[in-house]
């Protein structure tokens, strides 16, 4: 398995340098940093060298490209223009923990109850239990993620003021010494985000059970005698986890990479917020460094997915 | 481990719309649909009978012909057109006069939505039709050829998931404008990953078959056999992909509308009317409401149909 | 496989309609906001308050308030550090968080006018024989630093060597003694701030501590915005490098830098908040508006970085913040005006907007077509419909006549008059005169130049300005005209669209270089003074402020003339024929590249439960809700 884990790991730097190739190349068609010198009225030529200088804009894109990344995999993520210059380092990974402030108790919800709605679902097929998880599930993927978000701080904000003291966004007093200040700041955000996914993976458990529940092998565990109880803890969730870990795996990745829109809504100082603030702003360092994460995030989660299918299922053998 | 590989990332779909990452995960999983090569026709008069019993599916489906003749026809009964201004009458709550209220700038809402219908229906469409088409290029050539070509198009199609979804769609919709087409060619581009893996796995499993054996022996060309024996055959699942893909393409819109890069004024979608929208949903709910509840039965309807279908070219699935 | 139920499915879609049917039915309105009624004394116009409350006149806040407390401002935007001239930067954002913290010469009032801020009395001007001037300053008595170091003449000094001595960079990247001196546009890439008419400035003379005198080569109209924030010599730094980073900072190596504002710089954390914390040693706001002329009242203000507009509004409708200030948009209105918790605050700045015309595009060259475009335009009808809703009577009602026209100052005439109306016969009168015709959908075409299809762009994401392009697209589709909306997001839209390289190199060389199809019409506002010295830049042939391509040796004859105009009233009428220049075709046929529209207003809202009415004076300068600082009191 270590062996297949490592082949993985070589295969993926290709597909690494070329993603980072595409964004690298798209955000420097879109976006000059010039451009903000432009109304700098009495801005001189030498600011405008500078910024030629800092971002080797005399040079094409790929040479640049192999700069940014001779650079990068030396250590310098380079400094944030678009935040004086501080380098981009110390942002990332305060950005970073940001985002798994949020990322991670979404991520824990998201398996529980995803597992857990599925799994009633699925064992209760068409019970009222069933009908209202299946309902919330549709509604969940029909709406879209910016509507949900300001819908809940709308209601849970100002409609029900200060219902259980939950804060609208990323409150100032938010500090990680005081549990329930954290607890008021992420529930909403944690819901947006989860609703979101939840209903995706509630279903596909729920369907993924519904079909072990008629395989073979547990009917042979009910026609051998053995227990209701153990049938479903023995058989059926081992089972059903295998491809439940697949899923959990491509949250894990979404979740980790920040997200754009419940940042933006909770006003969340995540990856999401920045990697938009990056762009919009042309700071080319910091924006490279986060889709870095993301790709790597998402290479490194496929890649554990992979890992734990083996794990679960002795059936799968790496060679 | 090849086919580990694919049994993993058969399984990505189009889910979220807000993750930077590209929005996937399982949902589907297809069986295998040998029966249909043998005998088309009478499996699918079959599959018919099985989509006409989900009763649903022909709920959504007229829910979906409904909405779209009052998106298409519903203007010529209307008295004041989309893009005409009325200041004095603006923002106003539903009244006879204007049964959805107006918006900011004095516009009749209810035309703004039925013209808002027809273009994210026809986002929906063009982008669902066109990532298919893609898809199907891509893996069948990818599953009837295999070696150096498959691994060619399973690299990009590595690179592309990997790549924050919604990031590139910011670069490309800032690069080329936002226009209905423009939007729609944009999301159908990077969406046809998933439909590009389901197909070549059906074709890897279909060019083994003795139909295709036997063409190839006949001394067919290999794009006569993708065209004439291949592709009919996947139609089902295709029809599928179609469906799930109409979904994605109508909330990603809704998205960009909300990140400013959707359709340019006058012309709007129900997203962009959800997103101008949302600064008055406390003061004036039906605003952001009445678009949003259209969206939520739009994809609904869609999903009912996707489900219907899905059960319909799949013989392992039953129907209660 | 996937067996749905049905049921659940059709329960989602009930829910579907149900949210339909509730949108119809519950759209009373303000019932909604009407729920939470915290008793408050309505500030000014919100008068209906709820019948339990005090109706009594609302006292002198003075009084009612105490001292106490944090204030809490929600922003959208972030700055990139806090030095207003770093290239990085330049953002309205940092001026405004700077504007409780330093102080300069002269302030700008809530009526748009200059008073002295740091000065004791107006600077008097003196004319020489020669036609150069010398203006004597005299500072106020007791001004002190935030440290406890009293601020003298010398500090304004070293301002102004540091504008202008470091102003060139050598080739090893240190910035030294440079060319702004010499006359020659300033190479200085930091210190930008109070700098246009600078160049002008050939003596500067310190009398004593409070008494110094600057000789300046000619006059200039605008030299009150000259020194607008004035820098402590013992603290920012010795050199242009050091004065860089430390502004950056706001520290220097001995800690925050001191403030001769009512706040001192506190922390910073980054995507979060920033905070300010009072200052105790403050001389007192010298502001015809101030009605506090000791320390603040608060003990300090944090401003909450909030991404989204929308979240800004729940924020201060959750009480999580006591102010906002956002780009103005409808729905800001509407969802505090309407509700007696909170207030709403408009003035009208210096800041006018407009459509700027490209002279070199194939349509605009031709006068006929501008002119048209000029008569077909409401502009009453975006007054009534976007402005005055928003903003009463803050704004002229009919709109903008005159781009040299600024709000209380002078008399300044109305050019656009004769256009005015949505005049569309004698648009379309103009566009047969010019050749072109109607192509069968109401849109005009020409043989030679095509259909008359015309892209504008502005920043995109200011609400209000989006608005306004879509009530002028549907006056102009009756006047033959087809106008494509194009918007950037952001500031970028400026360096990509007019601002750009290429575009600015075909408007300075009139169409020779560069390219001058990248725009047709642009949307945007000029940032101007009480005094409007400087603007007339932006009709200079080849001057960087003019993107329009227009180019005419009679305004660029008179624009420094007006500019050197001592007394106001011939300088006023100076202005005017400038303006003519500029708005109509009375100058000749080079003239109306710009359409002016409106003052930008400023446009922000409070939470009047929380805040007393003190201290949230009218913000005509756009300095920023934080500008009275001093004056806000808790209740």
């Amino acid at each position: 398995m270590f062996i297949f884990a490592l082949r993985r790991l070589f295969a993926a730097i290709p597909v690494f340098l070329v993603a980072t190739f595409a964004i690298f190349w798209g955000t420097s068609e879109i976006v000059d940093p010039t451009d903000r010198l432009a109304t700098c009225q009495t801005c001189s030529q030498a600011a405008y060298d500078r910024i030629i200088d800092l971002y080797e804009l005399d040079k094409n894109v790929p040479l640049r490209y192999a700069s940014w990344l001779g650079d990068f995999v030396t250590g310098d993520m380079g400094a944030a223009t678009s935040q004086g210059e501080r380098p981009v380092s110390e942002i990332f990974w305060e950005r970073g923990r940001n985002t798994m402030l949020l990322a991670l108790p979404a991520f824990f919800l998201l398996m529980g109850l995803g597992a857990a709605t599925g799994i009633y679902s699925a064992l209760r097929q068409y019970s009222k239990g069933d009908y209202a998880i299946t309902s919330i599930s549709y509604l969940g993927l029909a709406m879209p993620t910016f509507f949900f978000g300001l819908l809940l701080q709308v209601v849970f904000a100002i409609w029900v003021p200060k219902y259980l003291g939950v804060k609208p966004f990323w409150a100032s007093g938010m500090h990680l010494e005081s549990p329930l200040q954290f607890i008021r700041s992420v529930t909403l955000p944690v819901i947006t985000l989860m609703f979101v996914l939840l209903a995706g993976d509630s279903r596909f458990i729920r369907a993924s059970v519904l079909d072990i529940k008629s395989a073979d092998y547990i009917r042979t565990a009910r026609a051998k005698g053995v227990s209701e109880r153990k049938v479903i803890s023995k058989h059926l969730f081992r089972n059903a986890m295998i491809p439940a870990v697949t899923v959990w795996s491509l949250d894990a990745a979404a979740l980790f990479g920040g997200s754009l829109i419940t940042e933006t809504i909770f006003s969340w100082p995540g990856f999401g917020r920045l990697a938009i603030e990056a762009l919009q702003a042309g700071d080319l360092d910091l924006l490279m460094s986060i889709s870095f994460a993301i790709i790597v995030l998402v290479i490194m989660f496929n890649l554990l997915a992979d890992i734990l299918y083996g794990v679960i299922d002795p059936r799968i053998r790496y060679d | 481990m090849t086919d580990m590989l694919d049994e993993s990332d058969a399984k990505y779909t189009q889910r979220t719309n807000d993750n930077l990452t590209i929005p996937d995960g399982p949902d589907i999983d297809f069986a295998a649909v040998e029966g249909l090569a043998e005998n088309p026709e009478s499996l699918g008069r079959q599959a018919w009978d099985r989509f006409r019993r989900h009763r649903l599916a022909i709920v959504g489906s007229a829910m979906l012909v409904f909405l779209a003749i009052a998106f298409w026809v519903g203007p010529y009964f209307l008295d004041q057109g989309f893009e005409e201004i009325n200041v004095l009458e603006r923002a106003q709550g539903p009244s006879v006069a204007h049964p959805f209220g107006t918006d900011d700038l004095g516009r009749d809402l209810l035309a703004r939505t039925l013209r808002g219908g027809q273009y994210s229906l026809r986002i929906a469409i063009v982008t669902a039709v066109f990532s298919t088409a893609i898809g199907t290029v891509f893996g069948s050539i990818a599953g009837y050829f295999g070696g150096a070509v498959d691994g060619a198009i399973n690299f990009i199609v590595n690179v592309l998931l990997t790549i924050p979804l919604l990031l590139v769609l910011i670069i490309f919709g800032r690069q080329f404008g936002a226009r209905p087409n423009t939007v729609a060619l944009l999301i159908g581009a990077l969406a046809w990953l998933r439909a590009a893996r389901l197909v070549r796995g059906q074709v890897l499993q279909l060019k083994e078959m003795e139909f295709v054996q036997a063409a190839r022996a006949a001394g067919a060309k290999s794009g006569r056999i993708i065209v004439r024996h291949l592709i009919p055959n996947l139609v089902g699942i295709l029809l599928v992909e179609i469906t799930l893909l109409a979904g994605t393409a109508i909330i990603l819109e809704s998205t960009l509308s909300f990140l400013g890069l959707g359709v340019q004024p006058p012309d709007t979608t129900l997203g962009t009317l959800i997103a101008d929208a949302k600064g008055s949903i406390d003061v004036r709910p039906s605003r952001v409401l009445i678009p949003g509840a259209i969206v939520t039965i739009i994809i609904l309807s869609i999903n009912f149909i996707g489900d219907a279908l899905r059960d319909a070219v799949d013989p392992k699935s039953g129907i209660e | 496989m996937i067996r749905d139920n049905k049921l659940a499915r059709l329960l989602a879609l009930v829910f579907a309609f149900a949210l339909i049917a509730a949108a119809c039915s519950s759209d009373g309105g303000d019932d909604t906001s009407a729920e939470a009624p915290e008793e408050t004394t309505a500030d000014g116009e919100e008068e209906e308050a709820p019948a339990e409350t005090t109706t009594t006149e609302p006292p002198a806040p003075d009084e009612e308030g105490s001292s106490g407390g944090t204030l809490i401002w929600a922003h959208e935007q972030e700055p990139p550090d806090m030095h207003l001239d770093d290239p990085n930067n330049g953002l309205s954002i940092t001026s405004w968080l700077r504007s409780p913290l330093i102080e300069g010469l002269y302030g700008i009032s809530g009526a748009t006018e200059y008073y002295p801020e740091l000065l004791a009395e107006e600077a008097v001007v003196n004319q020489n024989e020669d036609g150069t001037v010398s203006i004597d300053y005299v500072l106020r008595d007791g001004l002190m630093w935030s440290d406890g170091t009293p601020l003298t003449a010398n500090d304004v000094l070293y301002t102004h060597n540091i504008i202008t001595e470091g102003c060139a960079v050598e080739d090893d990247g240190s910035i030294v003694d440079g060319g702004a001196a010499e006359g020659e546009d300033s190479t200085c890439v930091y210190f930008t701030g109070g700098y246009v008419g600078i160049e002008l400035v050939t003596a500067f003379t310190v009398n004593s501590d409070t008494e110094f005198t600057v000789e300046m080569a000619s006059f200039f109209a605008g030299f009150k915005a000259l020194y607008s924030d004035v820098y402590a010599a013992h603290a920012y730094g010795d050199d242009a490098d050091a004065v860089n980073t430390n502004l950056a900072e706001w520290a220097n190596a001995d800690g925050v830098l001191p403030s001769s504002g009512p706040m001192i710089f506190d922390s910073w954390d980054r995507g979060v908040a920033l905070n300010m914390v009072r200052n105790d040693n403050y001389h007192g706001s010298n502001s015809p508006d101030a009605r506090n002329d000791g320390v603040a009242f608060v003990d300090g203000v944090q401003v909450n970085f909030v991404a989204d507009t929308d979240t800004q509004i729940n924020s201060l409708k959750a009480g999580e913040a006591h102010i906002v200030m956002t780009q103005p948009q409808l729905a800001f209105g509407e969802r505090l005006s309407s509700d007696e918790n909170f207030t709403v605050n408009s003035s009208a700045g210096p800041v006018y907007e407009h459509w700027g015309l490209n002279v070199l595009n194939v349509h605009l060259q031709d006068p006929l077509v501008r002119e048209a475009l000029a008569y077909g335009m409401d502009k009453n009808e975006v007054m009534t419909g976007l402005y005055t809703p928003l903003f009463g009577d803050s704004l002229p009602a009919e709109g903008l006549g005159n781009t040299m026209w600024m709000s209380n100052q002078g008399p300044y005439v109305d050019h656009q008059a004769m256009y005015d109306g949505r005049n569309s016969e004698a648009a379309l009168a103009n566009l047969e005169a010019a050749g072109y015709s109607d192509s069968g959908d109401g849109i005009y075409e020409h043989p030679e130049r095509g259909r008359l299809t015309l892209r504008v762009g502005t920043t995109g994401g200011n609400a209000l300005r989006e608005l306004q392009q879509q009530i002028i697209q549907a006056q102009l589709a009756d006047s033959g005209f087809e106008i494509e909306i194009d918007n950037v997001d952001g500031g970028a839209y400026f360096g990509e669209v007019p601002f750009s390289e290429e575009a600015l190199a075909a408007a300075g060389s009139g169409g020779a270089e560069g390219d001058p199809t990248i725009w047709d019409i642009t949307q945007f506002a000029w940032v101007g003074g009480p005094w409007p010295g400087g603007g007339s830049a932006a009709g200079l042939t080849g001057n960087g402020n003019n993107p329009y391509g227009h180019s005419n040796p009679d305004y660029d004859a008179l624009a420094p003339e007006c500019d050197a105009t001592v007394d106001d009233a011939e300088r006023a009428a100076c202005y005017n024929e400038l303006d003519l220049f500029r708005t109509t075709l009375e100058k000749g046929d080079t003239g109306l590249f710009m359409i002016p529209l409106t003052q930008k207003p400023s446009y922000y809202g409070y939470l009047s439960s929380v805040l007393s009415g003190a201290g949230v004076a009218p913000d005509a300068q756009g300095a920023g809700p934080l500008t009275n600082v001093v004056d806000f009191q808790f209740k």
